[in-house]
């Protein structure tokens, strides 16, 4: 399926695609950053109370970027369901406050699901179901 | 040699300064800030679930490289 680059404020272009998380319970609709350059899957924090997980029972994670710093996350299985692709697959996340985006979608699992092909100079950015390794 | 330019989109922002940072839920087709929120509890209570997508708006100002610091 092919999907336009977001533009928040004219100038810069995030591939940003539905999708709805399940767990305990729901959440609602909620943008996903396709992100090839995060190993993880990393969702915001505040989500979890929604999804009825509660963080304080996960297993605890180290997450590291650019910087020197690290910030700790927490590890839970969470169902992502994308309607627009037909397709929907559970695994682990990471729960980490990250307060500028709800969904990061990374290599783990979200690349091993999904072929992306990014076309930035026409605007657009392709998701097609990867054929899984059995 | 041809010489290549990027052409910045001309998109009219959706956003203001009091959108930054925080929860929106947009119209599904994206045209629409149809609520705004500090947290993303106090956002579901304020609009629901029905007929919106649920975004954080990063700053404008701000590079993002998603470093953990």
């Amino acid at each position: 399926m092919k999907y336009t680059f977001q533009t928040f404020n004219g100038t810069e272009r995030r591939p940003l695609i539905p999708l709805v998380l399940r767990a305990v319970s729901a959440s609602p609709l909620l943008d996903g950053l396709v992100d090839s350059g995060s190993d993880d899957t990393i969702l915001n924090a505040e989500l979890a109370s929604a999804l009825g997980i509660s963080l304080n029972k996960c297993p605890r994670v180290p997450l590291g970027g650019i910087g020197s710093g690290q910030q700790i996350g927490y590890r839970a299985e969470v169902t992502f369901v994308f309607e627009d692709l037909k397709y929907e697959y559970t695994s682990e996340a990471v729960f980490a406050a990250i307060p500028h985006f709800s969904v990061i979608l990374g290599q783990n699992d979200f690349f091993q699901h999904f072929n992306v092909l990014f076309e930035a100079s026409k605007g657009t950015f392709t998701v097609t179901r990867a054929k899984l390794k059995s | 040699m041809k010489k290549g330019v990027v052409k910045k989109s001309s998109t009219a922002s959706m956003f203001t300064r009091k959108h930054i940072g925080k929860w929106v839920a947009l119209s599904t087709d994206r045209t629409k800030v149809v609520g705004y929120a500090t947290t993303f509890d106090a956002l579901e209570k304020k609009v629901g679930r029905d007929g919106v997508i649920y975004t954080k708006v990063p700053d404008p100002k701000v590079s993002y490289c998603f470093s953990f610091v």
